[in-house]
């Protein structure tokens, strides 16, 4: 296959990735790195010439890993031959001693993950499965690669990386030809282009190898000790493998430029790898910094909305709106006000958010869909993990009768799959548009809002629906879909005027849920429901508005698979009545001011929900 | 199973015979000439001739030499990029028997799953023999081919995943159900969707070397000529086949000679100077872009009989390399792709 890699000496500038791949050659307690940075920005490249320099095999782990070749497990033939439990190492196993690659780290299902954030922190590999009861060592350097637009690492195993880099697209244009250029020579003739950089290979493996000879004579002294503590302690980290890590990285930086001591600028550069994705805001600044970084997000997604409304000719004021001869009331046009993110998922975001993102998505599936994990002895799904089963009843083929078969299988041996998919989530906009929204600035508001939490759907590819009621009736504006742009082009010209059928619109959302589970049973559906409660139409015209408001409301907690918010945008003041939140109560959905939405609580909830 | 589809229908509506969508063609001729462009994403519409372009590409093709029996298809002339059986036995210096086929088309239906995309555990191996063996997949298939994926952006995103891994790599790792097997899978991704049924992620996005867009034909003239072919077509596909003989071999011929001249195109500084600042003005991620775009206006040079790289290539590289990679915010709707601006870049009148 692949016998010919591009050379690591070849790749033009990433400084800091191979800086970062070599300290780890040099010192493999640094436990490894994490390359999180743009596509195309030669990651993948620069981890597979490292192998070129190493003694060390690079093992790839593939996304679709299965947890049996992961751990390891019975080995099919052999057992059948012997009639014994004969063990078979996995992947962790075999990385023992060597380095464990994971492309698009990020992508890894979390029950993968923690396995193998298992054995690389106890640097074992225990096996209790399947009959066998096995211990191996697994001790290797973790290198993974990521792009943080496809969704970030949980905060636990990115402390499992010793170090992290990003990389960049280079700017320079010089840099940028001498980068194509390369790839192009090496493309047309790999061969004649590896060649030609034997001598570099070669002379740059012999300095890691001087270096890893000096690592074992470098002493720290307690002075620098302190200086690292202090640096650690600086960054806010937790607990304390970043002072082991920083020592050892530092360590590292002075064999490198091969002196016996290390010196305070070791520790500095050697920090910035080490502490990128460790370092947290303390408590009492994180609120400050907290908003502060909202601040700035609001001004960065203002500056994009200005963007997008200058693309399409449109110019930009939040109060603008077209007036129509239609309806009564007259039926006007807001433009969505600002829109904010929702929320970060940022390095440096708290512990809770990244555990929540976690959940938001993933689910164990109960259809035959979905990425094969593991097996489990069982007999419900009729979903047969043949390889399971069969390794189940190998060791037992010597004393059975087979009756001509070349395996016999027993009830007690059926393993069943256990698939993970990604859910997506429902996310149904039932929104008030009649004439009082018309009032102040509260449409744009409302619009912002939406707006926000559209795009928090796009970047986690949710499927959003859109229900608008105004005057005498609810109207589906857009139908289930994926297509956010779709959503935020209606959410522009959705009109407002009229009287306020709220209980229409929500027996409106209901219906779509309903509908959308019989389509697709594994949809998480969450009904967010913008009103200020006020509704002055009911459904069954001998109820009174508000009461059948409420007995709406009671229903709906029953549905207990959907998931429910109101968002309250009434204004504080002389005239407000508080409908919306004892509505809220009623239904035992979530209840937030729209002021509220900015902060990250919400779509906290909307995770911790699930 | 025996899914190897060596496509020997004989019958195929010719390339040539196909109406319009200049730009689709234009881009599966270029990734025929260099297949290292990395494959072409087709925004549009439903029956526009998308999925019979792509079978009929193949038949200009000629036909490769692969090592009998290997269901990978490996060169028997390229060891760098065998399977670890082939290259086993030519480390061993045995003859590897060849035989030909055409350029295989793979199909990945929306419905597939992991398995078949990877391959697994050959079950009947398994049961008759106790044997562990691996069933290859659809990557195997496609390998030294073409992977048709119709409306790729409905796949699963675990699938997703998976392509993008191979297509990145070249080479299809798999670790699942007892089996640890590796295998090469180099292939020409032919990806198509439709913006409005949503969108695909952009890291898979970037791995398409060139995109196009393409609309069903407005002018009636031309519609009418399109049912007219078609008709004839289905009523003796041999005889409008032979109609298009010599269209076909024209074509055939366009190809090989850019395939022979690829090699020997030039391209001076100045024009790669002016390929970064172009990505650095369109504000695309990574250097992939740059790459390509140098691999495109080469490949389009050799299509023209050129040597050199001239700023016409560029002009007209440009919109295929970049219409899948301009940022989108969220909330934009169309890919656009300023060309004035970028016709100011190439005429010089920019700093």
């Amino acid at each position: 296959m692949t016998k010919i890699i591009y050379p690591f000496t070849a790749i033009v500038g990433q400084e800091n990735l191979k800086t970062a791949l070599l300290l780890n050659l040099i010192n493999p307690k640094i436990g490894g790195v994490l390359i999180s940075g743009q596509k195309g920005t030669v990651k993948s490249t620069a981890v597979r010439a490292v192998a070129k320099l190493t003694d060390k095999q690079v093992i790839t782990l593939p996304l679709s890993v299965t947890e049996d070749r992961l751990t390891g497990s019975i080995d099919l033939e052999a057992t059948m031959k012997t009639g014994k439990s004969v063990f078979l190492p996995g992947i962790l196993s075999q990385a023992d001693g060597q380095i464990l690659y994971i492309d698009e780290v990020n992508l890894l299902q979390d029950h993968i993950t923690d396995l193998v954030l298992c054995a690389h922190s106890a640097k074992e590999n225990r096996i209790e499965r399947e009959g066998i009861s096995y211990s191996t060592s697994s001790n290797f350097i973790l290198i993974g690669t990521m792009n943080p637009e496809e969704g970030q690492l949980r905060q636990h195993f990115l402390d499992q990386f010793g170090l992290c880099v990003v990389t960049e697209a280079e700017n320079n244009l010089e840099q940028r030809v001498a980068i194509t250029k390369a790839r192009i020579t090496y493309e047309e003739n790999p061969k004649k282009f590896t060649a030609s950089y034997t001598k570099e290979e070669s002379e740059l493996k012999e300095k890691i190898l001087q270096a890893t000879k000096i690592l074992t004579q470098i002493c720290i002294r307690e002075e620098e000790r302190f200086y690292i503590v202090n640096k650690c302690l600086e960054a806010n980290v937790q607990g304390h493998r970043a002072d082991l890590i920083l020592e050892e990285t530092a360590k590292a930086m002075a064999a490198w430029n091969g002196r016996l001591k290390v010196t305070e600028e070791d520790i500095d550069r050697a920090a910035v790898f080490v502490l990128r994705h460790r370092c947290q805001k303390k408590e009492k600044e994180e609120t400050e910094t907290g908003q502060q970084k909202q601040e700035q997000n609001k001004d960065e997604t203002l500056e994009e909305e200005q963007n997008i409304s200058s693309n399409k000719g449109e110019s930009k004021e939040s109060l603008s709106f077209e007036k129509s001869t239609q309806g009564y009331g007259g039926e006007r046009t807001f433009s969505a006000g600002n829109s904010f993110k929702v929320t970060e998922f940022g390095h440096q975001t708290s512990r809770q958010i990244q555990k929540g993102f976690g959940k938001r998505t993933n689910a164990k599936s109960a259809g035959k869909m979905g990425r094969y994990i593991y097996s489990v002895q069982q007999n419900l799904t009729g979903d047969l993990a043949l390889d399971a089963t069969i390794r189940a009843a190998a060791p037992y083929q010597q004393s059975r009768p087979k009756n001509n078969l070349a395996i016999s299988i027993k009830k007690a041996d059926i393993r069943e799959k256990v698939r993970q998919r990604k859910y997506a989530n429902l996310l149904v906009f039932v929104v008030d548009a009649s004439g009082s929204m018309g009032a102040s600035q509260r449409m744009t508001e409302t619009k912002g809002a939406i707006l926000s939490l559209l795009k928090d759907a796009y970047v986690k590819r949710d499927k959003i629906c859109l229900i608008a009621f105004r005057d005498h009736d609810a109207q589906i504006l857009l139908p289930p879909t994926r297509s956010i742009e779709r959503g935020a082009r209606l959410l522009e010209t959705m009109a407002v005027g009229g009287r306020t059928p709220l209980n229409a619109g929500i027996s409106r959302g209901i219906q779509v849920i309903q509908s959308e589970l019989k389509k697709n049973p594994s949809i998480l559906p969450y009904m967010i429901m913008i009103t200020d409660g006020k509704g002055n139409v009911s459904i069954d015209k001998k109820t009174k508005p508000k009461q059948e408001l409420m007995e709406i409301s009671e229903k709906l907690r029953n549905f207990a698979y959907i998931n429910t918010m109101v968002l309250d945008i009434e204004r504080k003041g002389a005239m407000s009545f508080g409908i919306a939140k004892e509505m809220a109560g009623r239904m035992g959905a979530r209840y937030e001011k729209i002021e509220t939405l900015k902060s990250t609580a919400i779509i906290n909830a909307i995770e911790r929900v699930r | 199973m025996s899914h190897f589809t060596k496509d020997q229908k004989k019958q195929y509506f010719p390339f040539t015979a196909i109406v319009g969508q200049e730009d689709m063609k234009n881009a599966l001729i270029l990734n025929a000439i260099n297949p290292k462009i990395g494959g072409v994403l087709v925004f549009g519409e439903k029956g526009t001739a998308k999925s019979t372009a792509v079978r009929a590409l193949t038949r200009l093709l000629p036909e490769m030499d692969v090592v009998k029996g290997c269901p990978f298809h490996c060169s028997p002339d390229n060891p760098e990029e065998m399977c670890d059986d082939c290259y086993h036995r030519y480390l061993h210096g045995e003859t590897l028997e060849r035989e030909t086929m055409r350029m295989p088309v793979v199909d990945l239906p929306v419905s597939a799953t992991e398995d078949r995309v990877v391959g697994s555990l050959d079950i009947e191996a398994a049961i008759q023999t106790g044997k562990k063996k691996f069933e290859p997949g659809v990557l195997a298939m496609a390998n030294r081919g073409i992977l048709y994926v119709d409306e790729i952006n409905l796949l699963d995103d675990h699938i997703v995943d998976l392509l993008l891994d191979s297509a990145a790599m070249g080479i299809n790792t798999v670790e699942r159900e007892g089996i640890s097997f590796s295998h090469p899978a180099r292939f020409i991704l032919v990806g198509t969707m439709n913006p409005e049924e949503g969108e695909l992620r952009p890291q898979l996005l970037d791995r398409f070397g060139l995109s196009v867009e393409i609309k069903g034909i407005a002018d009636p003239q031309q519609r009418v000529k399109i049912m007219k072919l078609r008709g004839e077509y289905e009523e003796e596909p041999e005889k409008f086949m032979k109609q298009y003989e010599e269209q076909e071999c024209q074509l055939c011929n366009k190809i090989k000679n850019g395939r022979d001249l690829l090699s020997r195109v030039e391209i001076s500084d100045e024009i790669l100077l002016l390929n970064a600042r172009i990505s650095i003005e369109m504000e695309v991620d990574g250097h992939r872009s740059d790459i390509t775009l140098m691999k495109t206006e080469k490949t389009l040079a050799a299509l023209r009989g050129k040597t050199e790289v001239t700023k016409e290539e560029v002009q007209d590289s440009v919109p295929m390399v970049f219409l899948h990679r301009m940022r989108m915010l969220p909330f934009e709707t169309s890919r656009k792709i300023d060309m004035d601006r970028i016709n100011d870049m190439i005429n010089g009148e920019n700093k």
